[in-house]
């Protein structure tokens, strides 16, 4: 299946400072999680693909085509929503989304129509004839989405939609990110600083760390078919690791040296554990095979923070 | 009904088949939607009070003055059309610094040039397409109440004599009317995309008028500068490009046409390139 986008080796630098160092992936259909800590590229990589920025460096393709020559024709088949959610206050829902879609090139007439439709599916079906400065900000995100599918476009570029809301309109909103990449069918990129959210809602997923992608691929070829072994000690993670690696067992330790996650697939880690848990002197308090979670195979406790 | 005429609607989310059209239409849509949005159409009343008043500020000295020309005897000289401006420069004042913020300082303010820029349109166009905007919703107070004049006075049986000069003089109207719509449209949205406030703005803008008066004043009174000082003052020179347009008179003789249109189009090239220095950074695409 051809990529929605890829990337190779792009760079973007702001005056001194380099945003993304060497950036490679692929998009495919599906909802893909961009995750990184703030400051990790985000937005920077987004801006690259809508072509609003221009790499320093590397090859960047959109749809087939190069984002920062195919101009209108290009950004009239994405739909895009802003980390800002501070619309004119006095602007009716529908209004918003109608005009948004005539930006984008859709008729007049079609557009009240899809306006109306596409706030429907997100949930604003009886609110879209409210101003928006009138909405709680779960809603007011709503609109952000609904005007990013008005056009019906071929990829989704959400900035942090969660950004602001309680944890309940945070699983509400995931929930619709999930159902439009799955039910309607669109292919999403949400970019997220939340591990939690990124892994709830995607099928994949692009990690960023210092500009870089750390890890990229499908969440479920990450996590693998096995369950990982989960070990947690009062202390000393880190060397519990490295005694494991001698005995030919790879583990990852996290930063707070308290956990650490053996992928599945070895047989007879745990007596490895016990034993060198033994040797280091350390203190055991939990080792269990659960349920996988991108959190347990990296160590994205800087990506939470 | 019956079970046979009985159907089940598709209410799923329908994708789009139909056609995608390009940079012109998001450029009139934008042209259309900003026009409207400076009026207050679709907007709470609060928004419609201030460019209703504005509106009606310009208009009134005209319906006032064909009332006027209606009840009084053939010989009594009636204003000019030069002299109908100043009438209503303080209201195309006002009302310039108070619309032409809206236009451009919300969209900083609230994000959403990011959403226009990411559209079918850039920065480059979507600064057209306010810019032409500001033009046209200016010449509703520049054109507007000079053309109701025209037509009053025409109905009063004080207009002009025969066909020619009636057209010659609507060519009048226009073209000094426009003139004064694209040279305070433009320095009042060049102002406007300095700050993301539209109150800044307004401010920034009429502190612009009035202490550019104060200041030639000086120059041209207690300081005897010369006549080219008036080519500096944007208060002074619309009024001198609208007199010379009606072929009336002029408080400058010394100053030749083309150097009053070379420094009207000066000020509106140095609120244009204003413009394109504050959006420069956005026009990546």
């Amino acid at each position: 299946m051809p990529a929605i986008a890829s990337a190779l080796h792009v760079q973007r630098r702001f005056g001194s400072v380099l945003a993304l160092s060497d950036v490679s992936f692929q998009l495919q259909k599906g909802v893909t999680g961009l995750l990184g800590a703030n400051g990790a590229g985000k937005t920077t990589l987004i801006n690259l693909l809508l072509g609003v920025l221009k790499p320093h460096g590397g090859a960047l393709r959109v749809l087939g085509m190069d984002p920062l020559k195919a101009g209108y024709r290009l950004r009239q088949r994405i739909g895009y929503a802003p980390e800002d959610d501070r619309f004119p206050p006095d602007v009716k829902a529908s209004e918003l989304v109608r005009h948004f879609a005539e930006m984008r090139g859709i008729p007049r007439r079609a557009a009240v129509v899809r306006a109306s439709d596409v706030l429907f599916e997100v949930g604003l079906g009886e609110e879209r004839f409210r101003a928006i400065g009138t909405m709680s900000t779960g809603q007011r995100q709503r609109v952000k989405l609904a005007q990013a599918l008005v056009h019906d476009p071929e990829l989704v570029l959400l900035d942090e939609p969660t950004n602001g809301l309680d944890p309940i309109q945070r699983d509400d909103m995931l929930a619709l990110v999930r159902r439009v990449g799955t039910t309607l069918g669109f292919t999403v990129l949400i970019s997220s600083h939340l591990l939690g959210e990124v892994e709830q809602v995607s099928d994949y997923v692009v990690m960023l760390e210092g500009g870089r992608v750390a890890r990229s691929g499908a969440v479920s070829d990450l996590l693998g078919t096995g369950t990982p072994l989960v070990v947690e000690v009062v202390k000393g993670a880190g060397r519990l690791a490295e005694r494991l690696a001698a005995l030919g067992v790879a583990a990852t330790a996290a930063k707070d040296d308290l956990r650490l996650t053996i992928p599945p697939g070895a047989d007879g880690v745990q007596d490895a554990v016990v034993e060198a848990v033994a040797e280091l002197g350390l203190e055991l308090r939990r080792m269990e095979r659960g349920q996988p979670s991108l959190g347990d195979l990296f160590d994205l406790e800087e990506v939470e923070r | 009904m019956s079970a046979q005429q009985a159907m089940v609607a598709d209410r799923r989310f329908q994708h789009y088949i139909g056609p995608r059209l390009g940079v012109l239409y998001a450029f009139a849509s934008l042209v259309l939607y900003s026009f409207g949005w400076i009026l207050g159409w679709k907007r709470s009343l609060r928004y419609k009070i201030v460019p209703g008043l504005m509106v009606v500020g310009a208009f009134l000295p005209a319906l006032i003055v064909v009332v006027v020309a209606a009840v009084v005897p053939a010989g009594v000289r009636l204003p000019t059309y030069t002299d109908f401006y100043g009438f209503i420069l303080t209201a195309i004042y006002l009302f310039v610094a108070l619309t032409a913020p809206e236009l451009i300082c919300p969209d900083r303010r609230h994000g959403t040039l990011r959403m226009y820029i990411t559209s079918n349109l850039n920065a480059a166009t979507y600064v057209a397409a306010r810019l032409l905007a500001a033009w046209l919703v200016m010449a509703i107070v520049t054109v507007g109440p000079v053309l109701f004049l025209f037509a009053g006075y025409t109905f009063v049986g004080r207009g002009a004599a025969d066909l020619g000069a009636a057209l010659r003089t609507l060519a009048e109207i226009l073209g000094s009317g426009l003139t004064m719509a694209i040279f305070f449209g433009t320095l009042a949205l060049a102002v406007s995309s300095l700050t993301d406030r539209n109150s800044f703005a307004s401010a920034g803008i009429i502190l612009g008028f009035v202490l550019s008066a104060a200041a030639i004043g000086i120059l041209q009174g207690v300081l005897k500068a010369p006549d080219w000082v008036t080519l500096l003052a944007p208060n002074q020179l619309p009024q001198e490009a609208v007199n010379r347009i009606y072929q009336r008179f002029t408080t400058h003789p010394n100053l030749a046409n083309w150097q009053v249109a070379a420094a009207l189009a000066g000020w509106v090239l140095a609120g244009l390139a204003v413009l394109a220095l504050r959006y420069r950074s956005e026009a990546r695409a």
